[in-house]
This record gives structure tokens, sequence and C-alpha cells, in this order.
């Protein structure tokens, strides 16, 4: 792998890695580019995706991953630029890249006032299937969803998760080779989210599908993705796998919450004083270390507290995960405030 | 094709089950119209400015000539005597051209032959007051004017009290031999208003895709902004019929309202009307951005077009510049159809004009609307 400066890295594997897949790739992005006024939603992004894979796309909201994946996905028309999706297109064969990738959208898009069967049957009908087929296809989607029990019922009358299983659900009809799914998890019970990870396994090791995979929860990314690209204000700034990533910006993190708002402020002032303002940032009521001696950072971090006079309410030494890279990164928190 | 008429079924099957809009695309109509045509059974008319009252001259003696002077002596009336003829000159009002002047001045009066000749010996004499059908006011007013001047003109002549002269009302009926009744000229002007309110349903439902994001998944699909445009605009025409043909078979079945002498004139002004009225809720859709936008500019839209169109009260009450603007809207044309198809028994011949207009409508609508539309990231 190769970087081309801050902001660009270009992810160029042939053949088998130590992944395991197969080279083939069935999405390239070259220069992507897609302004809103003033905006850049995605800033120059080159992107390689394997067949197989389950690619994943981190960034907190707001970064541009949505933007990126319309453009995939040809609901919108990059500014500059270019990309394929399995070697279609997506200026000039946009029809043919919809009928190979599919879409599961961060919006639910269902119509509340058909039944789960009438929506995956209305969907299926413009997808082109029919008759038998199309039977087959509801049926398996039913059964992908954990639904059957509920076909007959009204999408108005569903729990959240149920509606977000429904929703991935359709986005299986067509049995498309790319399946890009933007924030699948958004609002939903941990039953739900264990059941669409099941769903995303199965998939890609029963039909061989490559698996597109935006979210801000690192979790998600660290738990099922092959590779990461880290993402914010469009542009991928890493791209590899996990282990990989967490190997080159890893580190520890130490998090201290004071007891009370009004000593935010003089906390910070003392942490920053201590490790160089650079290395604290300030994310969901608590501030974030970036612990680059991991012996040495935690005892200082306790001595700069102590020596504030501070309350806390916590004190936490965390070990290495994505959240980390992308505080290393980007200096800010995937959920910063 | 197919992919069209799959989204077109998917909206009408949620039309199905929304029980509110179910109501008030069929009861609200149907109540409406039964409140309004009795209410305004007895609607008065525009003194304001001068109505022109042709008058057929039959009769060439003094009585006669005494009785239009002196109809030609009250301001609210412009007594035409003559027309225009074919050849340029001007020619002598006869009862056949009178009548075809009804459908504009509502009323002509008619002094027979003989009149003067029966008021000098003393004898019974007649007056004649052709009506129009669709008209209950102006054809009152004019009547109880002909017996006053009558009344005073005998009395006049004699200083006592004649015979009296029977001044007749006479209404032109069809071929059916049947006298049009109020329903005729309500049931069309608010099953437009009705419609037009209808396909604005599908105007909404159109951003409510996209709001709800079912917009932006089905453009990840292999269907076209033509087949989503062309489902909505489907959906939205088949509902207008069906609405149209519940609403005019109600008004035939619970109000006895004629359906006039050419089914196939009626069934061209109803799939017109209904093709222009699904073109302007497509444009609206097009150019609002939200749901509540839509619901405010559609009902005013539609609310302007039908009091100036002549859903409410009939067009020629109003001042002229104002009936001749009122031909912008799809109110104005439908309703020249219905009333020439309805009120005075016309045929397929006497609709062209107005399903042509209608149509064109509904196409120009439907362009630039598609056109609106096509710009697809605006529109997402």
């Amino acid at each position: 792998m190769h970087t081309d400066g801050y902001g660009k890295m270009k992810a160029t594997l042939s053949g088998k890695d130590e992944t395991g897949l197969n080279g083939e790739t069935v999405i390239q992005a070259n220069g992507l580019v897609k302004a809103f006024g003033d905006v850049r939603a995605v800033d120059g992004v080159d992107l390689e995706v394997r067949r197989g894979e389950i690619f994943g796309l981190l960034g907190p909201n707001g970064a541009g991953k949505t933007t990126l994946i319309s453009m995939l996905t040809t609901i919108l028309t990059p500014d500059t630029g270019s990309a394929s999706v399995c070697g279609y297109d997506i200026r000039t064969e946009a029809e043919q890249v919809r009928r190979v990738a599919s879409l599961v959208p961060q919006d639910l898009a269902l119509y509340g006032g058909l039944t789960a069967k009438e929506n995956l049957d209305f969907f299926a009908s413009l997808y082109g299937l029919r008759g038998e087929t199309k039977r087959r296809r509801i049926e398996e989607a039913l059964d992908v969803a954990g639904l059957r029990e509920w076909a007959g019922r009204r999408v108005s009358t569903f729990s959240g998760g149920m509606k977000r299983r429904l929703n991935l659900a359709v986005g299986l009809l067509n049995r498309p080779q790319v399946l890009f799914l933007d924030e699948p998890t958004v609002g939903v019970d941990p039953q739900s989210r264990r059941h669409i990870f099941e769903c995303v396994r199965r998939l890609v090791a029963k039909y061989g599908m490559t698996v597109v995979y935006t979210t801000h929860y690192m979790e998600e990314a660290e738990t099922l993705c092959d590779r990461v690209a880290i993402y914010d204000k469009g542009r991928i700034l890493d791209l590899d796998r996990t282990d990989a990533l967490l190997a080159r910006h890893g580190g520890r993190r130490i998090e201290v919450r004071p007891a009370h708002e009004e000593d935010v402020e003089r906390l910070g002032d003392v942490l920053k004083d201590t490790f160089g303002a650079e290395a604290v940032t300030f994310a969901e009521n608590r501030w974030v270390v970036r612990a680059d001696d991991p012996l040495d950072s935690p005892e200082r971090a306790i001595a700069a507290v102590k020596r504030s006079g501070v309350a806390v309410e916590s004190f936490a030494v965390r070990e290495a995960d994505l959240e980390t890279v992308f505080l290393r990164l980007t200096g800010k928190s995937l959920r910063d405030e | 094709m197919a992919k069209v008429w799959h989204l077109a079924v998917k909206d009408l099957r949620l039309l199905m089950r929304d029980v509110p809009g179910l109501v008030f695309l069929f009861i609200t109509p149907i109540v409406i119209i039964a409140v309004a045509s009795f209410a305004l059974s007895g609607v008065f008319a525009n003194e304001a400015r001068p109505f022109d009252l042709p008058v057929v001259l039959e009769d060439d003696g003094e009585a006669a000539r005494a009785l239009v002077d002196a109809l030609s002596g009250i301001g609210a009336f412009r007594v035409l005597t003559t027309y225009e003829g074919d050849e340029g000159g001007q020619a002598q009002m006869t009862r056949d051209k009178a009548k075809q002047l009804l459908k504009d001045t509502k009323a002509a009066v008619v002094i027979p032959n003989g009149f003067s000749d029966a008021l000098a010996k003393g004898e019974p004499a007649k007056l004649i007051v052709l009506s129009d059908p669709s008209d209950r006011v102006i054809p009152s007013v004019v009547h109880q004017t002909m017996t006053q001047l009558a009344t005073q003109l005998a009395l006049a002549r004699s200083g006592q009290r004649l015979p009296p002269v029977e001044v007749v009302q006479e209404v032109p009926v069809d071929a059916s031999g049947e006298r049009p009744t109020p329903f005729e000229a309500n049931v069309p002007g608010y099953a437009v208003m009705f419609m037009l309110l209808g396909t604005t349903m599908g105007a909404v439902a159109l951003l409510e895709e996209r709001e709800n994001g079912t917009l932006r998944k089905l453009r990840t699909l292999p269907v076209s902004a033509a087949d989503i445009l062309g489902g909505k605009a489907l959906s939205n025409f088949l509902t207008a019929l069906v609405q149209s043909a519940v609403l005019f078979a109600a008004g035939r079945l619970l109000f006895g309202m004629r359906l006039g002498e050419s089914i196939a004139g009626l069934i061209l002004m109803i799939v017109c009307t209904a093709f222009a009225a699904t073109g302007l809720a497509m444009l609206l859709a097009s150019l609002c951005k939200t749901r509540a936008q839509a619901n405010g500019v559609s009902i005013l839209v539609v609310l302007t077009m039908s009091a100036l169109g002549g859903s409410w009260w009939p067009l020629y009450i109003e001042p002229e510049w104002m009936q001749k603007a009122a031909h912008v809207t799809v109110t104005a044309w439908a309703m020249d159809g219905f009333t020439a198809l309805l009120v005075y028994g016309g045929g397929l011949a006497d609709v062209w004009r107005p399903a042509a207009a209608l149509a064109a409508m509904g196409a120009a609508f439907l362009a630039a609307g598609w056109w609106r539309f096509s710009r697809k990231e605006r529109f997402l």
C-alpha cells in the first residue's frame, strides 16, 4: 500500500493477500469530488474494493459517507472524478450499476401502509422479477430478515428493529453483487443489531457478496469489516485491515470525566499543559488524552488531575481501538460534540 | 410500462386504506353538492350592468313599438331588436336567433304578431319570455318587468282596466323534452373542484416519498425518473376517473341529474378533465419542496380556479374581462364542456374545443412537471 500525501490513500492489492480475499476489484473510484455550495462533501476520494470483502467506511456524522455512497449507487452525479461498480461506469452505465448493486439506505425506505410482503413484492416487481422467481426471492428475504411470521402485517405496526431488518431484506431481493449498507443499525436494539451482523456474514459466505458498510460505530467496523477506511470531511485518511491500522496509529487513550460541569475548562487547561494541546480533545463530556507512553502517561494524567484540584467522576485507560486511530488522525473523537 | 403499472397499483392500494382520504374523495363532494344546489336555487342576478335582451318584434303596431321604447328606457337592459347578419348588414331579430343567443343573454322577449291589434280591440294579448334552462333569476326579472310594462301600457291607453296581458315564460327543451335542473350545473362544477383537490393529494404523495426516503431508494433501482412520475400520474389519473364516475352516478341516482344526450361526449370531457387535473398536480409537486407547501399551494390554486372558472356560480355573472381570464383555468374549460352537454343537450361536436384545450393543458403541465422532476438532484 502506498500513500499520496495526507488526504488521499490508494490501496492497490492484487491477488490474494493475508485476508484471503480474491484480488478482483468490484468498486474502483478515482478522484471523486462532490460539493454542495462551499461544502466539499467528497473531496478527492480514491478507492478500490475487492470481491467478497466487507469494506468499512468509518467516520462521524456529517463526514460525507452517505454522499460517497450516493455517488456509487448513481443517486448523485460526481462533480469530477470517475468510478465503476462491477465494471460499469456510474455516469454512463447507471442502469447496469443499479442491477448489480443495491443500497440499504440510512433512512427507512418502506411504505408503512403496505404489509411486509407487499413492500417486498413491490420492490421485487421493480427489479423485473416475476412469477416463481419473485415468490422465492420474497420468501428468502423474509427468512433472512427473520420476518416470516409478520409478513402479512402492515409495516407501520413494526418496531424500529423490525423495520431495519425489512429495509435490509428489500436490499437483497435482486441478489446484488455489491451491497451498500448505509448506517444499517441506527436506532436499533442489540438483538436486531446482532441479527443484521449475522445476515451480512451469511450473505458474504453464501453468495460471495461484496459489502460496503458505513458506520460511525467503531465496534461495528472492528467486528465486521475486513478492511476499514477512516473517513472524515470528505477524505479517506487511512485504509487498511483493523490490526494494521491499530499498529500504525494505535495506542492507549486516557479518558477523564469531571464531576462538575464548571470544572471542565480548568481540567482541560491542566491536561493540555501536561500533554500538549494536540494530544487532548473533548468529546461526550469527557477529556480524551492520547497516551503515547503506555506506562508514563497514566501517571502523568493522575498527577495533572490532582494538581488541578478538580473532582473527577471517572478516570479510565482504554486499549487501542479504532476510536484511538480516528483521534490520532483527526484530533477529534468519532462522536465529537 | 409494467413498472409504471406496478408503481400505480402500489399507490392505489395505499389510497384504498386511507379512510379519511376516501371520505374526502367521495362523501364530502356529494354532501356539498346537495347543500349548495338546494341553497342556491334562488340565487340573485347582478343588476349592476345592463343585460343584453334580444327582442323579437313580430308585430309592427304602435303598442308593440311603445312597449319596446319603454323597455329601452330601463337602464338594466340593452334591447337588441337586430343582430349582425351573415352578410355583414343588420338583420331583424328572429325567434331562432334569440334562442341561439339564450346561452349568453339568458332571456329574450317575443312580441307576437297581433299584439297591438288585440290591445286596440280590448282583447287579451300575449307576450312571450324565452328563458335559458340554466338560469332562474334573469328570466324571472324579465318576466316581472314585461308584466309591469304591459299593464302600464294598457292602462295608459285606455285609462281603465283592460283585459290583462299574459306574459308566458317559455324554456326551450332538448330532444328528451326534459328541462334542466340545478344539478346539471352544480354536479359538474363541484366534481371538477373535488377532482382537482383529489389529484393534488397525489402531488402531496410524491413529496411524501421524497420526505420519507422511498424516492431516494427508488432512484437506486433500475427505474427511470419517467417511470416514477408516470406511475404517480397514472394512479392520480385513475383515481380522478373513478371519483368522477362515482360523483356523476350519485348525481343521477340520488338527485335525478340528467346525463345529457351524448354519453361519449361526457366520457370525453371526464377523461380530458382528469388528464388536465393530473398534469396540474404533477407540476405543483415538482414546484414544491415539502408536503406542507404542496398542500397550501394546491388548495389555493384549486379554490381560485373554482371560483374564477365557474364551479361555484355561472361564469356569465362575472365581468367580461374575468370571463376571458377564467379560460386560463382547467375549471372554465371543463365547465364549458359539461354545460354544453348537460344543460344545453349538446353532443360530441359541441365539446371538441374544451376537450382539446384540456388535453393541451394536461400535456403542457406534465411536460413542465417532468422537466422539473428530471433535474433529479434538485428534486431529491
